[in-house]
């Protein structure tokens, strides 16, 4: 990095001489405005989901309640059958993530490094299902699931999102962007294809492999119409289904369904912050190399 | 689409590949018989099961008549698609799609600016900024649509409130006044993308090589003139991968006005999105035939839309 | 939030009297006449509002004391996803077996063969005299029952007792009248005005039932009769017409208002005098306003040419395709009988379908005048407009009558434009 943009944006920003930590002012000014419209609706959500229903609809509203009503995150414990649905979640987080790191990161390697009749034009179908909303595949694969019998099941709600196309491309601009020498060097040694990936360009490709993690974690976390029509007993349903289903019956009761979403968003944050660092860097690469 | 795949083992480069080590040759190394098949089997299998299978069947029903629950079906020709294009609806849904298309695009240049800032070199609490800028991604966008619903509030919303404080009278009603209530939802479609947007193009940023910087600093190329120069051409590869994206996303719209505009909304017909309409016709009217058109309309549509990208891409996006 | 939720219009009933009348019973019987209580078999039962969970849970309870060996899982989806799961779930035979259905689904979910005929069911005790004719017709299509009425709505006006007296007007009569009503209206919005308090309130762009569902029969139209819709008759246009007016002086709140704020929200908070509501909202009134009941009233609705209230009640009914009918139709019956529903009066969520039990009902809030909504039924309540495909034209109302209500598209005109697209999609349902 040069100061190149630091000179420029100093410049837009302040007329400013050069080096001196005080030309990022304006700068800082920027980011932090930008930065409290980013978090805002967060701490607002907080705040609301310890406040009453009438203080939030009051004029002009009050922004800290008068005293702090933690009895709105017990009444959603009495509400929904929170820590069932809470391991559904994580049981079908994790089953989607794993599944799709190996099938993802196997084909992406294949479109990536192998040569093959048609490769382009099947990738290119694969990316193709992108293109079609989510909605329309609803019915057909309901279909599908229920001929397999796996209705009311966590392999029911899995199964579809096993297959990502936005994954394998993901895993093969991974692969695209390891040099070729690796691989030639590995098939002298005389490993074969299957050993080539495994042992040599698998753990390289790490940071991408985060990528497809975080981005099939938030999905999976947050999926909603999907679990809901596949699931029909609360205890099988998804946090993202329970909370739906919270907000169609209590839609205006405000207070109570912000102590439910901060409690759904919740274990999304902490993961996150718990590896941060790892996740922007995987998903940084991901963008890159794309 | 088939243009990602014809591009042939070359990496879409990236700023990055502008370093020695990205300089990567053409072919793949690797071309032996049966191996592809074991590597993608597996995975083309499923995606033929839940995808295709369903786009099939979609395909076949938008050529039909059937009763409300798919079955007793009959032939009808084009008899839906010429239905659909006759359907007032469809323009609007047309026209409102690609607003918020557009505008979620133009979170694309002030994600730019954005991540140029945070990137500057020397400048604090970078890693705190990628952070901040990054969470509205993390949220359920189910749950955060509704605390942007109640900031929208016409009467008791905060967005209101300091427009009074700061002397404006009558505010609008954010979510029921036309055209205001798309882009209000549009806002809030941008605010969820920016953290994405962002985190790819500070990466982007940062493997732009110093010395490029260096070199055109000695030719007394500074400020705006490395950043149009420099930055920009080489943020491109960056650029057109987030502008593929959030098209295919704009195209998709339908959670958040589904959440943040309701049936009983005045202005709920004229903020219909494309998959608004599909929705309509398949689960509401119980229109199947009509459904199945509107999804194939929307594929063909984006399908031309991202080759065309594709296409355009080749005067604008800078391989090194 | 409406807890009793068929938000998105609602249902058909035949404007006949409540109370005790139609007994006839059904003449064909297929379904097997009894199952043996050690019958074994998994059911599940599918519902949409949670208020009633207990309720549910409490009549599966006694179910299960005669027959032990029926395990039944309950599902609870809420409205706006309801039909949606339901419909997928039809196309995939996977139906649950016992399930909650309205006014405006049942034609549709009858007609293309997903329900189970309950004529059968009278040897298990069911005699269709038991329930409200009007009800009983709703839920049978060509002649064949395909569901057992559970409960019905009507509609009533609630008032604020504490706004009317600082806003100096004397609080509304039963036997009054639509002037009356805009009388009221008015003078408290004009004096709420500067405190953003509104004469009345009303959910006109998303509701019809609790509005012009009842103003147009008062003004003696129609919203469909013989297959063919009645929004281009005069007399159902003096119904739109009247709120067109309302609105435009300010008695009632423009839709702008009332969508961004639920007419029901702003009645809690003190920022409307009045809001047409129906039944059901007494048990969220109860709920949210406890200790302060005695600041609210409810009365009738105001009267035009005629006095009237449209009527809607939920059915239970049971999926064809269901693996194990026998025992669903059991549970059916069961949630019909006589001491189900007096559990559900007694619940106080809705109004007991089984003649006898509404009293149960009445009790519950001793507060306010519920008895008007249970008189309502029998004394003046009419058909609640449904046909086989009702949703097509029924959500689409919204669209051609909200221009009309803020005034920007006259009346006359966005009702005819309304009757042409329904009478197209009534044709089509051929």
């Amino acid at each position: 990095m040069s100061d190149f943009t630091t000179a420029e944006i100093a410049r837009m920003a302040s007329k400013q001489g050069h080096t001196s930590q005080r030309r990022f002012i304006p700068v800082h000014v920027l980011l932090i405005l930008g930065g409290l419209c980013m978090v805002f609706p967060f701490v607002y959500q907080i705040l609301m989901s310890l406040s009453t229903n009438s203080q939030i609809q009051a004029v002009p509203p009050r922004l800290i309640p008068k005293s702090w009503e933690w009895g709105n995150y017990a009444s959603v414990f009495s509400k929904l059958p929170f820590m069932h649905q809470f391991w559904v979640s994580i049981e079908i987080t994790v089953m989607r993530t794993v599944v799709q790191l190996v099938l993802c990161s196997m084909a992406g390697y294949a479109f990536a490094r192998m040569r093959f009749k048609g490769r382009g034009v099947l990738f290119g179908l694969l990316l193709a299902i992108l293109m079609v909303p989510g909605q329309s595949y609803l019915i057909g694969q309901y279909q599908v699931v229920q001929s397999l019998g796996l209705l009311e099941t966590p392999w029911g709600i899995v199964l579809p999102g096993f297959f990502s196309a936005f994954g394998v491309f993901l895993m093969r601009q991974g692969f695209m962007s390891l040099p070729v020498e690796l691989e030639e060097a590995a098939r002298l040694d005389g490993c074969n294809p299957w050993q080539t990936f495994w042992r040599v360009m698998f753990p390289l490709v790490t940071p991408s492999l985060f990528a497809v993690a975080i981005t099939t974690v938030l999905w999976s976390w947050n999926d909603l119409l999907w679990p809901l029509v596949v699931t029909t007993r609360e205890e099988s349903m998804p946090l993202s289904v329970g909370i739906a289903t919270l907000a169609g019956q209590h839609a205006s009761d405000y207070a109570l369904m912000m102590a439910a979403s901060t409690m759904a968003m919740a274990p999304i944050f902490i993961l996150f912050f718990s590896m941060q660092k790892r996740v922007i860097e995987g998903l940084a690469t991901s963008g890159l190399k794309g | 689409m088939t243009e990602v795949g014809a591009r042939d083992g070359r990496a879409v480069p990236s700023p990055g590949s502008a370093s020695p080590s990205g300089r990567r040759r053409r072919g793949s190394p690797t071309s032996v018989g049966a191996w592809p098949v074991a590597f993608i089997g597996l995975l083309m299998l499923g995606v033929a099961v839940f995808y295709y299978w369903p786009i099939v069947k979609n395909l076949i029903t938008s050529f039909q008549q059937t009763n409300a629950f798919g079955g007793d079906p009959q032939f009808v020709g084009f008899d839906n698609y010429t239905a659909l294009f006759q359907d007032p609806g469809l323009g609007r849904a047309i026209v409102n799609t690609v607003l918020y298309t557009v505008i979620l695009l133009l979170g694309v240049p002030l994600s730019v600016a954005i991540s140029a800032m945070i990137e500057l070199k020397g400048l604090r609490f970078k890693g705190l900024y990628r952070t901040v800028y990054f969470m509205p991604y993390l949220a359920m966008p189910m749950a955060v649509a509704q605390v942007w619903k109640i900031l929208y509030n016409g009467d008791f919303g905060l967005i209101n409130q300091v427009l009074k404080g700061l002397r404006v009278s009558n505010p609008p009603y954010w979510l029921v006044t036309p055209w205001l209530a798309l882009i209000s939802v549009s806002v809030f479609g941008l605010w969820c993308a920016i953290g994405f947007n962002v985190i790819i193009l500070s990466s982007g940023l940062k493997s732009i090589p110093v010395e490029l910087y260096e070199a055109a600093s000695i030719d007394g190329a500074t400020g705006l003139k490395q950043f149009r120069w420099i930055t920009v051409p080489l943020l491109t590869p960056s650029i057109f991968f987030l502008t593929i994206m959030t098209t295919i996303g704009g195209f998709q719209l339908f959670d958040a006005i589904y959440a943040m505009i309701s049936r009983g909304n005045p202005v709920e017909p004229q903020t219909r999105s494309l998959v608004r309409l599909f929705y309509q016709q398949a689960f509401v009217d119980s229109n199947q035939g009509g459904g199945a058109a509107i999804a194939i309309v929307i594929l063909a549509m984006v399908a031309v839309v991202t080759v065309i990208q594709f296409i355009g891409q080749k005067k604008w996006v800078n391989y090194v | 939030m409406k807890r009793r939720s068929f938000l998105t219009g609602a249902a058909a009933l035949a404007a006949m009297a409540v109370a005790g009348c139609g007994s006839k019973e059904s003449s064909s019987s297929s379904a097997p006449a009894t199952i043996d209580p050690d019958t074994t078999a998994n059911l599940t039962l599918a519902y949409w509002d949670k208020n009633q969970t207990g309720t549910v849970t409490a009549n599966i309870k006694s179910f299960n004391e005669k027959y032990p060996k029926v395990k039944v899982t309950t599902n609870l989806t809420a409205y706006a996803d309801y039909w949606t799961k339901l419909k997928t779930q039809a196309q995939g035979n996977e139906m649950p077996d016992v399930l909650w259905m309205n006014g405006p689904h049942i034609q549709l979910y009858a007609s293309n063969g997903m329900l189970a005929s309950l004529d059968g069911l009278t040897s298990q005790g069911i005699g269709w005299g038991n329930y409200p004719k009007a009800l009983v017709d709703l839920y049978s299509f060509d002649g064949t029952h395909f569901g057992i009425p559970k409960d019905f709505d009507t509609i009533g006006v609630f008032y604020n007792k504490d706004i009317f007296k600082a806003a100096g007007v004397a609080e509304p009569k039963a036997g009054w009248t639509w002037d009356d009503f805009h009388q009221k209206a008015k003078a408290i919005s004009d004096w709420g005005k500067s405190k953003g308090v509104w004469g009345c309130a009303a959910a006109f762009n998303s509701d019809a039932q609790s509005t012009y569902y009842n103003t147009i029969p008062q003004a003696d139209g129609f919203v469909i009769k013989d297959g063919k819709s009645g929004y281009d008759d005069p007399k159902t246009i003096a119904g739109l017409q009247c709120w067109t007016d309302w609105i435009k002086d300010g008695s009632v709140a423009p839709s702008k208002v009332a969508t961004s704020t639920p007419p029901d929200q702003m009645f809690e908070n003190g920022k409307c005098a009045m809001f047409w509501g129906g039944d059901w909202m007494a048990s969220q009134l109860a709920t949210d306003l406890k200790g302060k009941e005695e600041t609210f009233q409810v009365v009738e609705l105001p009267k035009g040419a005629k006095q009237a209230t449209v009527i809607h009640g939920l059915g239970w009914s049971v999926a064809e395709k269901s693996a194990n009918k026998a025992a669903a139709l059991a549970l059916a019956a069961h949630m019909g009988s006589e001491a189900a529903q007096t559990m559900e009066a007694k619940n106080g969520t809705a109004i007991p379908a089984f003649n006898g039990t509404q009293d149960a009902w009445v009790k519950t809030y001793p507060q306010w005048d519920m008895q008007l909504f249970v008189d309502a039924a029998s004394d003046y309540a009419v058909p609640y407009p449904v046909s086989k495909n009702t949703a097509v034209w029924a959500d689409k109302e919204p669209d051609y009558l909200t221009p009309a209500f803020s005034g920007t598209t006259p009346v006359p005109t966005a009702a005819k434009n309304l009757a042409d697209f329904m009478n197209a999609a009534l044709a089509k349902e051929k």
